[in-house]
């Protein structure tokens, strides 16, 4: 039972490793958030295998519940900070400010 | 192994195939908004496949209990998010992609220069702007009426 989960584990990383790709040269701004909430999604499915793995379940999957709450927190907090600067306004997007 | 465990096998390796099969496309897909669409219906149902294995494995129990819960909630969140995202792309001015927009002169044959030029700037310049906002004046973008210029 053991070889789905670490296949199953593999297969995960994997996807984000490709997602990782899109976050770092993604041509625009959004292209980048989608990624991280992409990734944010593939942790929290990882978190549950892991907790399989490790047979200790319950402790991984209360990390899991507070990770999904505190990733769509976050992607909708960045959106809201950006909106107005990005309304009406496609080269605010692409051009990377310096921060 | 016993049934049980042989189906939740199966919906698991469903689940991480549709999840790979998102990744793939938010990497190789032309535009935001494609990216968008591979990415929100991919990852989620691909973690609902999963967490449903993970389900039937473990049967009715705490732990079946949290699963449940973590794929109701990101049913909703993933759905939401991908919702403003996609919201914030088109009030920013994004736009779609279509085919005549393809680099790859494979469908109305050889690309002009200016056309290959803007495959890869998939942002609208001015006059492609108005043009937009001209052919599009039956839906109101502009939600609130509060836009905030700061340039």
């Amino acid at each position: 039972m053991d070889i789905v989960y670490v296949v199953s584990v593999v297969v995960v990383l994997v996807g984000m490793l490709a997602v990782l790709k899109r976050v770092i040269s993604g041509p625009t701004l959004l292209d980048r958030l989608l990624g991280v909430n992409v990734i944010g999604t593939k942790t929290i499915v990882l978190l549950a295998l892991i907790g399989f793995l490790a047979d200790r379940p319950g402790f991984f999957l209360d990390i899991a519940l507070a990770y999904a709450l505190i990733n769509f927190i976050a992607t909708i907090a960045v959106l809201r900070h950006f909106e107005a600067r990005f309304r009406g306004r496609a080269s605010a997007v692409t051009e990377e400010e310096p921060s | 192994m016993s049934a049980l465990e042989i189906v939740g096998t199966v919906f698991i390796a469903l689940g991480g195939f549709v999840m790979f099969m998102g990744a793939v496309g938010v990497v190789r897909f032309p535009d935001f908004y494609t990216r968008l669409h591979a990415a929100g219906k991919g990852d989620t149902l691909g973690q609902a496949l999963v967490l449903l294995g993970l389900i039937v494995i473990t049967g009715v129990s705490n732990d079946g209990l949290k699963l449940v819960l973590i794929a109701f909630f990101i049913f909703i969140l993933n759905s939401t998010s991908t919702h403003a995202l996609a919201r914030a792309a088109w009030l920013a001015g994004l736009k779609p992609w279509t085919p005549a927009d393809s680099a790859t002169p494979q469908f109305e044959g050889q690309m002009s220069e200016v056309d290959r030029r803007d495959a890869f700037m998939p942002l609208l310049a001015g006059e492609d702007k108005a043009a937009l906002e001209a052919s599009t004046t039956g839906i109101d973008v502009d939600l609130d009426g509060k836009v905030e210029d700061d340039a």
